[in-house]
């Protein structure tokens, strides 16, 4: 698990993200609230977890992004707020 | 697994108004029956307070009582309260009847039927113009079609509808149903790449219809103008156009050449980015875990 210091960061495992619940702190075209869809496994097995597939509630668009975005609190709220 | 042999299939019901406050009766009710159960089910239309004559296939609700199978996990964001009850999505029924049991009635059937009798007037990716231009001729013919492009960062998504044949002829009409994307990372000689099919979240009827274009595709999705209308939607960034192996190195080179950012890593940092060394979505915490290493090797060639 990669834990990050600062106080604006949460402590996730990327294992334990799949249907996950986020709220983008600044949602674009009405897409506020988000779930993790897949956690994608690393090419390699010897690697880490590196991304995952968010999906917007609103309009079921999807994207990978670096599941350690989540951690930035300035950015990603976990549940729907 | 059950084997659903009647149904699914609407009846009407007679019930006309108000059931719940932002709740209203479709005059429809889901019916089927199986070897191992049957259900009967009232389908209600939430009223979006704010949009109240935008109507989405996600807008129709069943009570979650006489639902008599397990639904997927997932579905439980697809439920919500009401004063008649605990509600679910009429879609995310059908999904999970359609994963977990064998149904005879082809969906596509059922979603035709829907279509004739529940007042469907929008949907979050309507149709674009050429869109059915931009899919293999094969997968046009069953209704697919490309309905819009999303680059983000490295990558573009192509996203598909699916779309009722009733609109099919109808050069106005913009309704269809999400049917999943692929994700394409362009390589640097402007081609797609494979691609990765990102079907939608096991909960809507896009998912069935998602895993249904994707069971068709297997010789590819895209006609020749998708492929070139995904290129030019694509982002086409420096890095983009560099390989892994030029990208490392333009890098490093970057690095040398800015010696006075060596003891500033966030500056070193937000420096690349702004030379478009990496995506635009990556985050400059991401590259300043790189940095160090790449100091390294600017100061040993």
């Amino acid at each position: 698990m990669t834990q990050l210091p600062s106080k604006n960061h949460h402590q996730l495992n990327p294992q334990k993200l799949r249907l996950s619940k986020w709220t983008a702190v600044n949602p674009q075209e009405k897409e506020k609230h988000f779930l993790v869809t897949k956690v994608i496994d690393p090419e390699q097995p010897k690697h880490l977890i590196e991304l995952v597939v968010m999906e917007a509630v609103l309009t079921k668009r999807s994207f990978t992004m670096r599941w350690e975005d989540l951690t930035d609190a300035t950015k990603w709220v976990q549940g729907w707020v | 697994m059950a084997t659903v042999s009647i149904g699914p299939h609407l009846i009407k019901n007679g019930m006309r108004g108000l059931a719940a406050p932002e709740l209203e009766h479709t005059g429809y009710t889901l019916e089927l029956s199986s070897d191992e159960f049957v259900l009967n089910a009232s389908i209600y239309r939430q009223i979006r307070s704010w949009q109240p004559t935008k109507i989405l296939i996600d807008d129709f609700f069943v009570q979650f009582d006489p639902v008599p199978f397990r639904l997927t996990p997932a579905s439980e964001i697809r439920e919500k309260d009401s004063a008649i009850g605990a509600l679910v999505s009429l879609d995310a029924v059908l999904c999970s009847l359609y994963i977990k049991h064998e149904v005879k009635r082809p969906i596509i059937s059922l979603l035709q039927e829907l279509r004739n009798d529940l007042p469907l007037n929008h949907c979050s990716y309507p149709r674009i113009e050429n869109g059915s231009q931009m899919i293999r001729e094969d997968l046009g013919n069953l209704g697919f079609e490309v309905v819009g492009f999303f680059p983000y960062g490295r990558t573009i998504t192509v996203q598909f509808g699916w779309v009722f044949p009733q609109d099919r002829l109808e050069a106005n009409s913009k309704l269809c149903l999400y049917a999943g994307s692929i994700e394409f990372k362009p390589r640097p000689d402007r081609t797609l790449g494979k691609g990765a099919w990102r079907p939608p979240l096991e909960v809507t009827v896009s998912y069935l219809l998602a895993d249904w274009l994707e069971s068709k595709a297997k010789k590819g999705v895209l006609s020749e103008m998708g492929v070139q209308a995904a290129v030019d939607n694509f982002k086409w960034t420096k890095v983009s156009l560099l390989t892994n192996t030029e990208a490392a190195k333009a890098r490093i080179d970057f690095v040398r050449d800015h010696p006075e950012l060596h003891n500033n890593h966030q500056s070193l940092a937000k420096a690349l980015k702004d030379a478009e060394l990496y995506s635009d979505t990556m985050e400059i915490y991401a590259i300043k875990k790189q940095v160090l290493k790449l100091i390294e090797k600017a100061k040993a060639q």
